[in-house]
């Protein structure tokens, strides 16, 4: 039969519950329903995408399920019956188990949704990390590149300067991903390495195309770059050996995502001029969808340009010729058949040459050691930070899909009990142990899938939350429920099906062999009892408990964050950037520039104070420099790393940072005036406990002058409040040689913010038309990026510990009520025999006994926990007592709730009533 | 959830067979003469009228109607009532019609 129907493309999650029908359903009606479902929900439902999957997936279910029990209408007079097909043991357990759930609908729904909420929040978990830390890059044989690093004990005569990721650990060990030049050369020439290739990120690019100036990333790459990757263009050209000679003409190529994203996919776009921080270069190509070069997933660039073009973007000199300049990043392929150490060897004595021509001098141990890592993943060391947290929550989120796991298993076990008719009738007509357990297992399974398939959804919601609050702070996440997701879904279904059903089976079907058909009917008081069941409550509440002091201690990290005094204020403050050395102004152009903008800003109604500076508090970055103080109290010889801030005259005064000794910075300070400096007041506690700290003098390691303290400052938190308050110096702007690139405004203001923002890009523009304003945020905004991570822990533990706290309760619940319902009869006689009420209910309530071994063991469990959360943590012990006390309290709320209603219900028992129940 | 059945069909494959008894319908328009018929009382949600379709397809009481036979709307799908579907509906209908008349009239007593 042809398709009936034309024109609907299924979307994803459509593809999805349309898998709940049956194949000959699909073929038939697929495409119309799918046709008729939109049309109807768009004009009769309010457009609810969500009652419409629903009600897809259920009548799916359904028609599968009729297909399934042969429940056909009686008239079928003019087709041939077919004959009854052959129907395999596991067919039979299949329908079987359709008609259990159909006749339980209540019992399915509350393992469902248990299993979709623990295997939902999984998933999320899983493919989000997944894509940000364990995907391959997209290039030919991953598994071949080599990602050079280096390391050292110590930096004893290492004078080179390094910008890029270096990391220094406790022990003093110290390592780097970032080589000079020059050693790329080398390994060019000689063949210890095949495909040497490097790159650097440049950052904050201004993109211009027209008129229309737009921020963008960028990586500068080596010749060899894509030859190395093996990587085909998508339109158009890659970067070829022409375009990295000397005098070249500038070329430039766009990553897939960008062209869409910014130029809608214009082919048109090949071929034209694109200035790249004003150097003026032809787009030559487009690369692939999902090529995003080696670098840092999350942070991905723009375009990619020669290595050539570096100095004249960058505008901070040419760092090709300088051999102790470490910038760039070094990969190649290992030839199959080397092993990492075979290549570190062969790579040592080039690395080792490469840093003794920069340092001629530097002693044979002080060299650092070149280490052979594996590429595939390209770099990931900026990634340590995610993959600590996707650790985390997935072990958070694990532990909530346990314990949907352990209620399924409880659910089971109860069921298997009000069974034991059925299963004592099926194997005295003969049917094995193994069948039984294999008819228990397959619907277990079942339920599992079922749950997965709704985790699903669930997934799909949790990932888009955990998104939006990434890119608020942005960190580019993609949220894809790919083939790998589906996989894992998948897998997680079958193991937790399997998990949940082996234990309640084997017990039950064992059980089986003992009790007979005559004992089956009263359910006496050992099975009423369930001890198997109420290790698994205990075992649940642990756990539960685990997962909600974690929770609480975020939520209580994060209200400590926030209520930290951080020294300034940070209300009615807007923050923007703006960057000089993208329209290539020269130092004095640059600095008349931005006092140019101050007073366009001042001049804005409803502004009260503007400042500018390097660093902003809660900026994300700190600069430190090495700082010398002359008389210092600490007793230590040479540079004390120090923050450093250039700032204007009045960035103290719009953030309200009180003045306590000495004079602020004034316009007079400036280039060729006297070298001054404000200290912050831990810096003068830290060097001069005296007090004696004005007129002495500080050096700063790049300058060769010494530069008098005028004044003393209030402390406030430069970083976040969770760094707390360090020495810090400020000198005025207008003293430094060149300023790092980027500059910050804060702007104090009344008055509402979204008029502010328009002002400020009309001030900007009447000083320089050319000159993008970025990044306008409030202060309070940049705090909250600042806190980004512990936010999105607070919220995505919070939300675990509620998913926790909804499976105990009905984990509870459910095995309370099914225990007052074994023993109505028993309450019946004992009220029959005068029973007090009271003595009923604490009957009940004994049943809750396992809650209590559960907190002692959860509180156990949470002190091995929390330790593992210590560094996370702000303002509070890893057992802060309010947590615990709030979680522990929750808690029991919820154990009194799921055990009330059971409990009153059997308190209303009848006598007359519950002896007849039978 | 016990099922509504008169005889041996369920209510509710009735009420198609008696809108595809007035001719060729597609699925949408199904649901809305439903709704007309019954006065706003049947109200089918989509995934349920498709449900009631296969299982009416499968046992042989209507039929989508072949692509060209219609030149009415091309780009939805059309199904009709078979023989066997028609005289299920009619047998019902008499059926339903002689207990009605026998019920309303003890009522009006």
């Amino acid at each position: 039969m042809t398709s009936p129907v034309k024109d609907v493309a299924p979307c994803w999650w459509e593809r999805l519950a349309m898998l709940a029908f049956p194949r000959r359903f699909r073929r038939t009606f697929g495409a119309d329903l799918l046709g008729v479902s939109r049309s109807m929900y768009r004009s009769a439902y309010g457009g609810s995408e969500l009652r419409r999957a629903a009600d897809l997936i259920v009548s799916g279910l359904r028609t599968r399920a009729e297909a399934f029990f042969g429940r056909r209408t009686a008239a079928r007079p003019r087709i041939p019956d077919r004959s009854p097909r052959p129907v395999s043991a596991i067919a039979q357990d299949l329908a079987f188990a359709f008609r259990i759930f159909r006749r339980n609908p209540g019992f399915t729904l509350v393992a469902v949704l248990s299993l979709a909420i623990g295997l939902g929040a999984n998933t999320a978990i899983f493919s989000l990390f997944d894509s940000l830390l364990f995907r391959p890059l997209p290039v030919h044989a991953p598994e071949e590149l080599a990602l050079l690093h280096w390391t050292t004990d110590g930096w004893d005569g290492l004078e080179i300067s390094i910008s890029g990721w270096v990391n220094r650990n406790d022990a003093g060990r110290s390592e780097s991903s970032s080589f000079a030049y020059p050693f790329l050369e080398a390994l060019e020439e000689s063949d210890a390495l095949h495909h040497a290739f490097g790159f650097a990120r440049l950052p904050s690019l201004n993109l211009r195309l027209g008129d229309e100036s737009r921020l963008g990333d960028g990586h500068l790459i080596s010749r060899a770059y894509f030859d190395a990757l093996g990587i085909a263009p998508w339109r158009g050209r890659l970067l070829e050996s022409e375009d990295f000679r000397d005098g070249a003409e500038p070329a430039v190529l766009l990553t897939h995502a960008y062209w869409r994203s910014r130029f809608n996919s214009d082919e048109a776009l090949i071929g034209t001029e694109l200035s790249v921080n004003g150097v003026i270069a032809v787009v030559v190509g487009v690369l692939p969808p999902g090529f995003v070069g080696v670098g840092q997933a999350g942070f991905e660039p723009d375009v990619f340009v020669p290595l050539v073009l570096q100095s004249r973007i960058s505008d901070r000199g040419d760092h090709r010729g300088r051999p102790d300049r470490f910038w760039l990043h070094v990969l190649g392929r290992r030839a199959p058949g080397v092993t990492p150490a075979q290549l570190e060897a062969a790579l040592q004595p080039v690395f080792a040459q490469s840093v003794r021509s920069a340092l001629p001098e530097l002693a044979d141990a002080a060299v650092p050691r070149l280490e052979v890592r594996p590429g595939r993943y390209g770099m990931t060391e900026e990634r340590e930070d995610l993959r600590f947290a996707g650790m985390l929550l997935g072990a958070a989120a694990g532990m909530v899909l346990l314990i949907a796991c352990v209620n399924l298993a409880n659910l089971l076990m109860a069921r298997g009990q009000a069974r034991r008719r059925e299963l004592a009738v099926r194997r005295s007509l003969g049917a094995g142990g193994l069948r039984v357990v294999q008819q228990l297992l397959t619907e277990s399974v079942l339920l599992a899938l079922l749950g997965g398939l709704f985790g699903l959804l669930v997934a799909r919601w949790l990932q888009a939350a955990l998104v939006a609050e990434a890119n608020a702070s942005g960190l580019e996440l993609r949220a894809a429920l790919d083939a790998r997701a589906m996989l894992f879904a998948l897998g997680a279904s079958l193991l937790a099906g399997l998990l949940c059903g082996l234990g309640p089976a084997l017990h039950v079907a064992r059980r089986e062999l003992q009790s007979t058909l005559q004992s089956a009917s009263a359910g006496g008081r050992t099975a009423a009892r369930l001890p198997f069941s109420r290790v698994l409550l205990t075992v649940q509440v642990a756990l539960s408990l685990i997962v909600l002091v974690a929770a609480a201690l975020f939520v209580r990290t994060i209200q400590n964050l926030y209520r930290a005094d951080t020294g300034y204020s940070a209300d009615s403050v807007v923050l923007f950037n703006v960057d000089p050395t993208l329209n290539r102004y020269g130092e004095a152009d640059a600095r008349r520039l931005l006092e140019g903008i101050e007073r366009e800003l001042r001049r804005l109604p409803g502004v009260v104070e503007v400042g500018y500076s390097d660093l902003v508090p809660a900026g994300g970055t700190i600069s430190t420099e090495g700082v010398v103080t002359e008389g210092s109290a600490t007793g230590e010889e040479g540079p004390q790393s120090t923050i450093l801030n250039a700032i204007s005259p009045s960035f103290l005064d719009t953030y309200q940072v009180p003045l306590l000794s000495g004079r602020g910075l004034t316009a007079e300070d400036r280039s060729g005036s006297a070298p001054v400096v404000v200290v912050n007041e831990a810096f003068a506690r830290r060097h001069f406990p005296g007090g004696d700290v004005l007129g002495r003098s500080v050096v700063l390691s790049d300058e060769p002058v010494e530069r008098e303290i005028v004044g003393v400052s209030g402390d406030f938190a430069y970083v976040s409040p969770r760094f707390g308050i360090r020495p810090a110096v400020h000198v005025p702007i207008a003293q430094l040689a060149s300023t790092s690139g980027a500059v910050t405004y804060a702007v104090r203001h009344r008055g509402p913010v979204e008029e502010l923002s328009s002002g400020i890009r009309t001030a900007v523009r009447r000083v320089d038309a050319g000159l993008p304003v970025f990044a306008v945020r409030t202060q309070r905004a940049q705090l909250d990026m600042a806190l980004v991570r512990e936010r999105v822990f607070a919220a995505f533990s919070g939300g675990l510990g509620f998913g926790a706290l909804l499976l105990a309760c009905v984990g509870l619940y459910g095995l309370l009520s099914y225990s007052v319902l074994r023993r109505t009869h028993e309450i019946g006689i004992r009220m029959a025999l005068g029973a007090h009420i009271a003595h009923i209910l604490r009957l009940v309530l004994r049943e809750l006994q396992p809650v209590a071994i559960g907190l002692v063991l959860g509180l156990i469990g949470s002190w091995f926990a929390t330790r593992a959360l210590e560094s996370l943590l702000f303002g509070l012990d890893p057992m802060d007592p309010i947590a615990v006390v709030t979680a522990v309290g929750t808690l029991l709320a919820v154990a009194a709730i799921a055990g009330w209603v059971p409990a009153r219900r059997a308190a209303r028992v009848e006598p007359v009533e519950a002896l007849r129940t039978e | 959830m016990a099922k509504q059945r008169i005889g041996s069909i369920r209510q509710i494959d009735f009420l198609v067979l008696a809108v595809l008894n007035e001719g060729p319908m597609h699925g949408y328009g199904i649901v809305q003469r439903l709704s007309e018929m019954t006065g706003g009382r049947v109200d089918l949600r989509p995934g349920d009228v498709y449900r009631v379709l296969y299982r009416m397809h499968e046992s042989g009481q209507i039929e989508p109607v072949p692509d060209g036979e219609l030149d009415d709307d091309e780009r939805r799908s059309y199904y009709r009532i078979t023989g066997a579907g028609r005289e299920i509906a009619t047998e019902q209908a008499e059926l339903l019609a002689g207990v009605s008349a026998q019920l309303l009239a003890r009522e009006s007593r």
